[in-house]
């Protein structure tokens, strides 16, 4: 008797989960209940965070119509292709593995907003994916087509507002936004709204669901990762892994963008903390030490500082306090390391924040978010022109341990009418990129037009990520 | 006689409990605030039964009594429930007053109204409540006049009662029109394209009434009036062609000015312009505020209005051009009136007195509370649940 009721149970739920129509677009509302193995599981994942990193840099780099839609769709064919049932589960299964690595409070805001952008891009790729998306999902119950018979009573008015376009039907509830900016028709506690409107309404809904949803994930979360220590390992690291550009690839491109004399006013304006530290140190007592100087190192050798240059610029510093043999003996070997000319002749590339963060630290290098008490925190950001208000946000949010979003907040508030609204902080030569942006006026990002190709070859998975997720 | 509300025990008291509907949680839950003799203003009361009530009412004896939200717990024990105490539920309300007006009303000023600027109320009663009622599809609309210078509405369905504070914004600002700026500034804000909505309100209430009562307000009459209305032309050639138009005839009627006005302004912004204009006297003026908070409290029907001793009565909008503001019962009148007139006999034995209350209690009684009990009676049948799957 138990026996039937599980499996009829189980029919019904994949019976759900499968989708009649061509869009394949899910809603999520029920979670995969298929066997799996742990590295599709983790694979899948790694794919989908991809997509929505990538979608959140188009965003944070203002690329918008035709450009942003040729990205994604190469980016979705490559990463989360949804064309058959196969896929379709793919892309279920990844987003569920994402809820678990993302569920967190502090990273809630950004994984809805980005599987928001998803859902809507998405819809807007063909016609009819609005209506099989709805039917799919079973939320034609909810929302619902307006016929051209219904629209008869209405035609002049729905014209006047929306012309000949398609317009949807629902509660005025779930309108609110556009009932209160009149763009909706009322009639009988119904609003009619334009297709293009409805997508949005679709999208804040679900986004609304899945805000919810986590927060319910989240207490359950301890639970579930405790039951499988096979996933709990990829889980936790999975929402704090760094996927962005490595800051290293092209540093050709970049070298020599940078002088040494620049230095003190690039610090001035765009270091994030950890590199301001560095640098204020180096200038103070004219040395670093080992850890130091690969952190710093790397960083200006990121942002575009020549090999040559940056001989120079150590020795300079470093030959204050001891001689020009000494300098040239024990330091200027490990700044050619650094660049891949000596040892191993690995092109190194600068930490990323999670390795800055995850290493520890001393004085004068480290992440100063983790490593600062919080008196040292408060006169570096006053210093910096944070105002008080700012400040103690920002502490409130270090006292959480969430030291790449007080960064974050450090920088909206050295960049006042900043549009960088969602930045993430990852790495600091992102921080220092976007931050030249801003001061530049955007005139950096125009020039800097990546063909797909590119694009596709920088988003190649590296064995790093991999090694990443095995530790 | 005592000094504000009608002693309870000389009122048709079954109409009083009819106000706060019949449920009890629903009633034990609802605020309640008194104003007590010399102004002192008690909130969060509440009631376990309508004992209770009848009893606090007699004791305390308020001049005015407001109703608040219905709240997750009683009120008068709300320390207990500390942080989590929160309002739930509660009437969709609108409060529309005079003084909002008082840039486009020239008969009166401040508290004072007459039936020529009562003209605004009507306006609003009728454009307000075929939006709520035909748009919005509510079917237990109530008007009340606040007992002096202004209207409140309450909306009592059961989907009015449980809109968020956010939707009570968003269907207050769908109907606003006018902007309250500061005083004197009042700016209608049509967008781009005026929305069908308005459009019905300006063809079906806002023109005739503005071109056959609203002239009466003398806009056009002074010079300093005829400035406020050229300014929202805001077309100096138009504005210079207008006022020759209407120079050296110092006879004409309002009427008569208005459509020189009309034909000399060019036809390109001609529909544009007299939108503004009429929008800008005579569109409702809504206070936003008392429509989003809610915790927000709003004067009980049948209060007296403490500074003009008239009885908050209740409006029919179906005749709304009828009800004249200052002929409502007061106080002093029903004094006489409950010690003068003859008692009679109901069908059911009991003696009353008559009143010109009745007539206003039958009105919210018959139109209004039987509609509403009916739906809640409706709503509360079980329903059929689809039967599960397996
Ligand atoms: S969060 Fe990253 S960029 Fe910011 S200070 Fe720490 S390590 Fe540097
Ligand atoms: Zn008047």
């Amino acid at each position: 008797m138990v026996k039937t009721i599980e499996s009829k149970a189980k029919i019904f739920v994949s019976d759900s989960n499968k989708r009649t129509g061509k869009s394949w677009i899910s809603n999520y509302q029920i979670p995969p209940t298929d066997d799996l193995s742990i590295d599709d599981f983790q694979q899948w994942g790694l794919n989908r965070i991809r997509v929505l990193k990538h979608i959140d840099e188009c965003r944070i780099n203002g690329i918008s119509g035709d450009d942003l839609n040729r990205k994604l769709r190469a980016m979705e064919n490559q990463f989360l292709p949804l064309t058959n049932e196969e896929e379709q589960k793919r892309d279920i299964v990844s987003h569920w593995t994402l809820r678990l690595a993302y569920c967190r409070p502090a990273d809630r805001n950004w994984f809805v907003t980005q599987e928001g952008a998803l859902l809507k891009w998405r819809l807007s790729q063909k016609d009819d994916y609005i209506t099989e998306y709805l039917s799919d999902n079973h939320l034609d119950h909810h929302y619902r087509l307006v016929t051209t018979q219904e629209r008869e009573p209405f035609q002049k008015n729905l014209k006047s507002l929306f012309g000949e376009k398609p317009v949807y039907k629902l509660p005025f509830e779930q309108a609110l936004d556009l009932l209160r900016q009149k763009k909706v028709l009322l009639h009988n506690g119904d609003c009619f709204v334009s297709k293009d409107d409805f997508a949005s309404i679709l999208v804040a809904a679900f986004k609304n669901d899945l805000h919810d949803a986590l927060a319910v994930f989240y207490k359950a979360q301890a639970n579930i990762l405790n039951q499988n220590d096979t996933i709990a390992p990829f889980v936790e690291h999975v929402g704090t892994m760094y996927f962005g550009s490595d800051y290293g690839v092209d540093s050709t491109k970049r070298s020599g963008q940078v002088k040494p004399a620049d230095i003190d006013m690039l610090d001035k304006r765009s270091f994030p903390m950890c590199m301001h530290n560095s640098h204020t140190k180096l200038r103070e007592t004219h040395h670093l030490k080992h850890a130091a100087r690969m952190q710093y190192g790397l960083f200006l050798k990121g942002i575009g500082l020549s090999l040559e240059d940056a001989l120079s610029f150590w020795r300079t510093e470093f030959t204050r306090v001891m001689g020009v043999d000494k300098f040239d003996k024990e330091y200027s070997y490990n700044i050619r390391h650094n660049y891949g000319k000596e040892g191993k002749r690995t092109d190194y590339t600068p930490y990323s924040c999670i390795k800055i963060i995850n290493n520890g630290g001393g004085n004068d290098h480290g992440c100063p978010f983790k490593n600062f008490d919080a008196v040292n925190l408060r006169v570096n950001m006053l210093q910096r022109g944070v105002p008080e208000n700012g400040v103690s946000e920002v502490l409130t949010l270090v006292k959480d341990h969430h030291y790449q979003i007080a960064c974050r907040k450090h920088f909206e508030w050295t960049h006042p009418n900043n549009n960088f609204q969602e930045l993430s902080i990852q790495h600091p030569n992102q921080y220092f990129e976007h931050s030249e942006k801003f001061f530049n006026n955007g005139e950096q990002a125009k020039g800097e037009k990546k063909t797909e190709k590119d694009f596709l070859e920088e988003n190649q998975l590296e064995e790093a990520d991999l090694i990443a997720l095995e530790n | 006689m005592t000094k504000g509300v009608l002693k309870p025990d000389q009122y048709d008291y079954e109409t009083f409990q009819k106000i706060y509907y019949a449920d009890r949680e629903y009633f034990s839950n609802r605020e309640f605030s008194f104003t007590l003799a010399g102004d002192v203003y008690t909130r969060y009361r509440s009631f376990n039964s309508k004992e209770a009530f009848h009893k606090e009412l007699s004791s305390s004896n308020p001049n005015k009594i407001d109703i608040g939200a219905v709240y997750n717990a009683p009120p008068n024990k709300r320390e207990l429930y500390a942080k989590s105490f929160a309002p739930k539920e509660k009437e969709l309300v609108f409060d529309i007053d005079m003084t909002d007006y008082d840039d486009v009303r020239t008969c009166c000023s401040d508290a004072n109204i007459c039936r020529k600027c009562w003209v605004f109320m009507t306006i609003s009663i009728k454009i307000v409540n075929r939006i709520l009622t035909d748009e919005f599809g509510f079917k237990h609309v109530m008007w009340v006049y606040s007992g002096r210078r202004g209207i409140h509405c309450w909306v009592c369905d059961v989907r009015a009662r449980r809109l968020s504070q956010e939707a009570r914004r968003a269907i207050a600002d769908y109907i606003t029109v006018v902007k309250s700026g500061d005083k004197n500034s009042k700016k209608v804000n049509l967008g781009p394209q005026i929305h069908p909505s308005q459009m019905k309100s300006f063809k079906d209430v806002l023109e005739p009434f503005f071109t056959e009562q609203l002239l009466e307000q003398q806009m056009l009459m002074s010079e300093g009036n005829r400035e406020k209305i050229l300014d929202l032309i805001q077309d100096d050639a138009a504005k210079a062609a207008i006022l020759k138009a209407w120079s050296g005839r110092n006879n004409d009627t309002p009427q008569q000015i208005w459509s020189t006005l009309k034909q000399t302004l060019p036809s390109d912004i001609r529909g544009r312009r007299i939108h503004d204009i009429i929008f800008t006297y005579s569109y409702p003026r809504l206070d936003v505020h008392v429509s989003v908070g809610l915790n927000h409290l709003l004067k009980s029907p049948f209060c007296i209005h403490p500074k003009t001793g008239r009885v908050c009565v209740p409006i029919d909008p179906e005749k709304c051009e009828e009800f004249d503001p200052t002929s409502v019962p007061d106080l002093y009148t029903l004094v006489e009136q409950l010690r003068d007139n003859r008692p009679i006999k109901k069908k059911d034995g009991k003696e009353v007195v008559p009143t010109d209350l009745d007539e206003h209690v039958k009105f919210f009684s018959k139109k209004f509370v039987a509609p509403l009990k009916a739906a809640i009676q409706k709503e509360k049948a079980p329903t059929i649940k689809d039967a599960t799957d397996f």
